[in-house]
């Protein structure tokens, strides 16, 4: 397998209307001018074209709208279009998120990248197989029955031919058959291996082309000035303060204020040595008030996502309140965001690690004011994003900075613009109560969840609203009421999101939005309802699972085993005697969305009850996502989110003033190193039949509330404040004492 | 201004800006693509590349200060083309999510593994400490330390 | 007066002197605890004592680089010799396990210890010996609690006399003013635990108060700024401390960055990471107290830019690459790093480079795992050369104070003593 050769040239859009691929002789796809003798390719869904093509030497090519950020899909995508087509994996190619030549599938985000796009690629590479095997058996005079498919050749009868041959790069024409035969699990050779990640060695030796690393003919560098506030006025540029630096050209439009230059140090310097009058207005909360501030903001409307029950009559003896709040994070890729764009006649040719690039070209057509046709947007992998970050504001960017100089342009952010201005994940408040009835159990739980409006939405261009061009203004953080139900059966459930106005910063969704601020709540006070029934909380949360959910259930059985858990009530009694050091364990369990994957994880904890330091030692995690493509793949994400996820858990807080973030670097908004880094054990469950689910999100989403009930285990302290930082830790316990 | 360094083993000359970083005179100048731009602070290490012997942020190298010291980046590790020990090992844990920071942790290690062939865990752990991963690919990546130094 | 009758007078003195003296220098060994007799100490008494450690920066000293905490080993260079701190944990073989509250207060208060030997000042007991009963009692119930670690610190180097323990009874005469310090009535509550700390547990003194020929802190001079470890230790007292307020002070001192003064780095990092861990009315009385020191009144240095020096054009290169991007934002943009216009802190104005050169060199890295001021140590990036450079280049653009002196050797030294890999 290849990923797509260089894109790295110009004249990618010609004509109206212009979707051209020409196939190589090598059979890779580049896209080329419209002198290439070229094929019109097909993005509509449905079409198997849009999915598949294979050349006359029967290389394949997989379109997906798709895209891999790091995660592995790409390789997944390769391995399920290679088993249905029953081609080795190094015959297939994979083009992403390039609205020229893949369908629109939808952003990448939500966990369901094999869920959704590659089971629509594997059904497209099935339909595929099925007319090629027509097609062999009409040209070989073999009835279906009689023919095999080995390497992308059929045989019958004697008779052989090869699916280049077969099309002799003619398209399919075909309408993907929705209920095509799929291949038994029980013949997989590709599927289930534990194949490494495409792109993965050149990562290594530094051969691998990042969307950072992208240049083209004619290119400068730009760099963005960003203002001191959210609310600012561009009142002044001194142009004679970066007189000293040569050929800088200074690109203004209304608040919008880059530098660019031929060379990229220089385009660095002007950035940060230009002298600029701003007019300032202070827009935000004060953040020491911040929960006061979130819980004051206005309401737009109610989304009940479950109501079971009356929860108001619910008969009960007494009642477990809590507040859990998580704080606001930043997605942090360590690679700030890069778009390269040449915008000419009209056109633009947009290059970006967007993981929504069809979204992408919307709002870059709305903003230029021209129509879709004349965007192209392209995806190249770049640094690891976790959601929508800078890249989209990147593209913006580079786009306007090049329509106004008429010239390719390259927007590398600094640091300080992808912590100051990326989209932020949003502050989330949760309040819960139980009640509890006189024979000991819950009668009725209920939850009020304080959180934005909106959903995974076009979130506004910031280069845009800088310049005052055209882009939508709704608040689009995600879907993040996902896991504000519970996937226990209790009496009486009522779980409401209170979707609110307005939320300080710009939102977006970060890796397991909502769901992981949700599950923390949920599964934390269910853990503190488990202590206040003196139950073990493992085996409190099985008695509550619908016993026809076996596969939960085998989840919690497995994990059990896996950990060594021994049931008991947390917290546990009596220190280990080592001191101040303590030693707690606690699990947390979602069915993701309530839908899909599975996840029930154990982590072990040891703390300072002085100094108030936590440190995870190890977890330990049950995972089961349907049928597995690539283990190896899966068991990176799993690694990752557990890692990623006690970083944001422990360490991770946004900070701001009344103007704008001041968490502007790695010094003010660390994140877990080395030292710290839990073991992570993994156990997977498979079930080969069964649909695939995703993997890049759900282990993230009980991170949260592991690392509390372990710690409430260790110290009968409650933590309910992402994140659990030594001070907090010291003031509970300073609480628990007094 | 010119400047003469020596990259991967073959001597460049480096003309512009004296206050210029190695990292830009690596990627734009060289068209070299392992070291990163990550913060320009010295903070995250993507830009970790070896200057005669010491792990050193290119990103806030001035090239000023390089006349005639020797660079290695990932793509020096390189053996005849293929994949360097650190790099297999690195490739055989699979030890990269979205992989930006890798090429400045496989330096990182190169480094590490040159003044102390046998590392305790403890002594990975610290030594590694001053690159960022956001991906949490630390767990993979330790594992790799682990198996260089074996190999 | 016969010969005789002289020699018998003498030899009365000399009897009469030495059983002064044997009074003054000989201390009883007091009895060691009873194996496993261990009480129960309450855990706000604890929680009192681990604070106090904090404050009293026990862990730095008594803990070995890569060594168990408090399990002693730690090297102190003096002018007089190498002292090693000794293991504190509960070990009773080789800590303090043996040793009683008696004992330990003793050794707080009067520099003894348990088995009557003289303690060296730099365990600072002169400070100590200011701290009230009950926190010394919560000191000795925290580092009851420790884990006991069996560790036999190395033996003193010290070269003769320095090595007679007996000797600091005539020290303890002459420097020791032994007890609690009194609260002065006109002060207010919060000024007077200020004092309580920086003259007790904080031992502020042993590092910012410069010493006489006998290693005692100058009274005369208290706090007045003074060299240690290759570092200079501003002054805290005076003009040369001035335009220090209470709210900059409060924010050094528990995040390690005021904007108006830069980053605490060397070992003050070590110093502000103990006291983030203590509760915020200790640091912000700390504050109150020696924000008092000062007329903090008096106007704040003014902020310095003399341009690029003639003489160092060329290392105006290192600077830029190296040094702008978190020293030199433009027009109020803010600073990554928590880095500050240099002119700002101390370093630049004091009369040797140590600050200066040795920050270059090794750099920030106090904060990294709570966030706070960072900076990379350029000890393995730079040569010697461009940091003597960059050192007199920050000194003559940033400051109004004349060329130093001797910078090429002091980055030599820092150079030296840093770890390689350091910082980066």
């Amino acid at each position: 397998m290849t990923i797509a050769p260089n894109l790295s040239r110009r004249s990618l859009l010609q004509g109206a209307g212009g979707l051209v691929v020409a196939f190589s002789l090598t059979g890779g796809v580049r896209p080329a001018s419209a002198e290439t003798a070229a094929v019109l390719k097909s993005v509509a869904e449905g079409a198997v074209d849009s999915y598949i093509s294979i050349d006359p030497k029967g290389m394949v090519t997989v379109y997906s709208g798709k895209i891999d950020y790091g995660t592995g899909v790409r390789t997944g995508f390769a391995q399920m279009a290679a088993e249905e087509l029953s081609v080795p994996l190094d015959r297939v190619t994979v083009i992403e998120g390039d609205t020229s030549l893949t369908p629109d599938q939808g952003p990448t985000y939500g966990s369901l990248s094999i869920e959704v796009g590659g089971q629509a690629i594997r059904k497209a590479a099935a339909t595929a197989r099925e007319a090629l095997l027509d097609a062999a058996g009409e040209r070989l005079g073999v009835e279906r029955a009689g023919l095999t498919i080995t390497d992308g050749m059929i045989r019958g009868d004697g008779g052989e031919i090869s699916y280049g041959d077969l099309l002799n790069g003619e398209n399919f024409s075909l309408e993907v058959n929705e209920n095509v035969r799929l291949k038994d699990p029980a013949q997989f050779t590709i599927v289930g291996q534990p194949i490494i990640r495409d792109g993965l060695p050149g990562k290594i030796t530094g051969a691998f082309e990042y969307m950072q690393d992208l240049k083209i003919d004619g290119m400068a560098h730009a760099r963005v000035v960003r203002p001191p506030a959210i609310d600012a006025t561009l009142e002044g540029v001194d142009e004679s303060s970066i007189s000293h630096l040569p050929d800088v050209q200074i690109v203004q439009k209304g608040n919008f204020l880059a530098v660019v230059a031929e060379s990229e140090w220089t385009a660095v310097r002007a950035a940060r040595e230009i002298s600029v009058t701003w007019a300032t207005t202070e827009s935000l909360p004060d953040q020491a008030q911040l929960w006061t501030h979130v819980r004051e903001t206005p309401i737009a409307k109610d989304d009940v996502t479950s109501d079971i029950g009356d929860v108001d009559s619910a008969a009960g003896t007494r009642q477990v309140k809590a507040t859990y709040d998580f704080a606001l994070h930043t997605h942090g890729s360590i690679g700030p965001s890069c778009s390269v764009a040449d915008f000419s006649d009209g056109k633009l040719v947009s290059w970006s690690s967007s993981q929504a690039t069809h979204r992408l070209r919307g709002q870059l057509s709305d903003m230029f004011s021209v129509p879709e046709e004349d965007v192209r947007c392209i995806y190249i992998e770049g640094a690891g994003c976790y959601g929508r970050n800078g890249h989209e504001d990147a593209a913006a960017d580079a786009a306007l900075i090049s329509r106004e100089l008429g010239r390719p342009i390259r927007v590398q952010w600094m640091r300080h613009d992808e912590h100051g201005w990326d989209p932020k994940g949003p502050p989330t408040l949760i309040d819960l109560t139980a009640t509890i009835d006189d024979a000991g159990a819950v009668a009725a739980w209920s939850s009020e969840f304080f959180i934005p409006q909106g959903a995974g939405g076009r979130v506004a261009l910031l280069g845009a609203n800088l310049a005052d061009l055209p882009t939508n203004q709704d608040t689009n953080p995600g879907g993040i009421t996902n896991d504000s139900a519970i996937p226990y059966g209790f009496p009486n459930i009522r779980t409401v999101c209170h979707r609110l106005e307005s939320t300080p910063l710009r939102p977006s969704w970060i890796r397991a939005p909502g769901r992981m601020q949700n599950t923390f709540a949920n599964e934390a006070f269910l853990d503190e309802v488990a202590a206040e029934l003196a139950v073990d909380p493992m085996e409190y949360r099985r008695g509550l699972i619908d016993p026809a959910d076996k596969r939960g259930l085998a989840v919690l059985d497995r994990l059990k085993e896996f950990a060594g858990w021994e049931p008991r009530p947390s917290p546990r009694s009596g220190g280990d005697g080592d001191g101040a050091r303590l030693t707690g364990r606690g699990m947390a369990y979602v069915k993701y969305e309530l839908k899909r994957t599975y996840v029930g994880a154990v982590a072990e904890v040891s703390m300072d009850a002085n100094s108030g330091a936590i440190k995870v030692d190890r977890f330990f995690v049950v995972h089961d996502c349907g049928q597995i493509i690539n283990p190896a793949g899966v068991r990176a994400q799993i690694e990752g989110n557990v890692i990623q996820t006690t970083s944001r858990t422990l360490m991770e807080e946004l900070t701001f003033d009344r103007n704008m973030v001041t968490s502007l670097d790695w010094a003010s908004y660390p994140i877990l190193r080395f030292p710290d880094v839990p073991e992570v054990n993994i156990e997977l469950i498979d079930y080969p039949n069964e649909v695939p689910w995703g993997a890049g999100e759900p282990t993230a989403a009980v991170v949260s509330a592991c690392i509390s009930n372990a710690v409430f285990d260790a110290a009968g302290i409650r933590l309910r404040s992402v994140p659990f930082k030594p001070a907090k830790v010291r003031a509970a316990l300073s609480e628990q004492r007094s | 201004m010119s400047v003469s360094i020596e990259v991967n083993g073959t001597r460049h000359d480096i003309d512009g800006d004296p206050s210029m970083p190695l990292l830009y005179a690596l990627r734009d100048q060289i068209g070299l693509r392992g070291a990163k731009f990550g913060c320009g602070l010295g903070q995250c290490g993507a830009c970790t590349v070896i200057v005669d012997g010491r792990a050193v942020f290119s990103c806030l190298t001035p090239i000023s200060a390089l006349e005639g010291r020797a660079v290695t980046t990932t793509e020096g590790l390189l053996e005849d083309g293929k994949p360097g020990k650190v790099h297999q090992a690195f490739i055989d844990e699979q030890a990269a999510q979205c992989g930006y920071c890798i090429a400045g942790m496989v330096m990182r290690v190169q480094h590490l593994l040159e003044r102390n062939a046998d590392p305790t865990d403890e002594e990975i752990l610290t030594g590694m400490q001053a690159n960022l991963c956001r991906c949490g690919t630390h767990a993979a990546i330790i594992r790799a330390v682990q198996r260089a130094a074996r190999t | 007066m016969t010969y005789r009758r002289i020699g018998l007078v003498s030899i009365a003195v000399l009897i009469a002197l030495v059983i002064i003296a044997f009074a003054l220098i000989w201390r009883p060994e007091l009895t060691a605890t009873a194996e496993g007799a261990e009480p129960a100490y309450g855990k706000d008494e604890i929680a009192r004592g681990y604070a106090l450690a904090q404050l009293g920066n026990c862990e730095s000293c008594h803990t070995a680089e890569d060594g168990a905490a408090y399990a002693g080993g730690r090297p102190l260079d003096t002018p007089f010799g190498t002292i090693f701190a000794v293991n504190i944990t509960p070990d009773r073989e080789t800590g303090i396990g043996e040793w009683s509250p008696e004992a330990f207060t003793r050794a707080m208060r009067k520099g003894v210890d348990r088995e009557g030997a003289h303690l060296y000042p730099a365990f600072p007991y002169t400070s100590f010996t200011k701290i009230d009963d009950g926190d010394i009692s919560a000191l000795y119930a925290y580092l009851r609690t420790v884990p006991a670690v069996e560790n036999e610190a190395p033996e003193n180097a010290l070269p003769f006399p320095f090595n007679i323990r007996a000797l600091m009874a005539g020290w303890n005469l002459l420097f020791l003013d032994a007890g609690p310090v009194k609260a002065v009535s006109r002060e207010s509550d919060e000024w007077n635990t200020g004092r309580y700390l920086v003259e007790g547990v904080t031992h502020c003194g042993a590092c910012h108060t410069p010493r006489n020929a006998l290693g005692a802190e100058k009274s005369s001079d208290s706090l007045a700024g003074a060299e240690i470890d290759g570092w200079y230790a501003p002054p805290l007292a005076g003009d040369g401390a001035r335009a220090w307020n209470k709210p900059q002070l409060a924010a050094y001192l528990s995040a390690g960055f005021s904007r108006d003064h830069g980053a605490a780095a060397g070992p003050m990092g070590e110093t502000v990471t103990n006291l983030s861990k203590v509760a915020p009315a200790d640091v912000t009385a700390i504050a109150t107290y020696v924000a008092s020191l000062t007329d903090d009144t008096s106007p704040a240095f003014a902020a310095i830019d003399n341009g690029v020096p003639d003489d160092l054009a060329a290392t105006h290169a290192l600077w830029v690459g190296a040094c702008a991007s978190c020293h030199e934002a433009a027009d109020g943009r803010a600073n990554p790093s928590y880095g500050v216009p240099l002119s700002v802190g101390f370093a630049l104005r004091g009369d040797k480079p140590l600050n200066a050169a040795r920050t270059i060199v090794g750099g920030i890295d106090a904060y990294r795992d709570r966030g706070g001021p960072y900076m990379p140590a350029f000890g393995g990036t730079l040569t010697a050369e461009q940091i003597t450079d960059l050192t007199q280049y920050v000194r003559a653009r940033f400051s109004d104070g004349a060329a130093w002196e001797g910078v090429g050797d002091t980055v030599e030294q820092a150079l030296s003593e840093q770890n390689e890999g350091d910082g980066q």
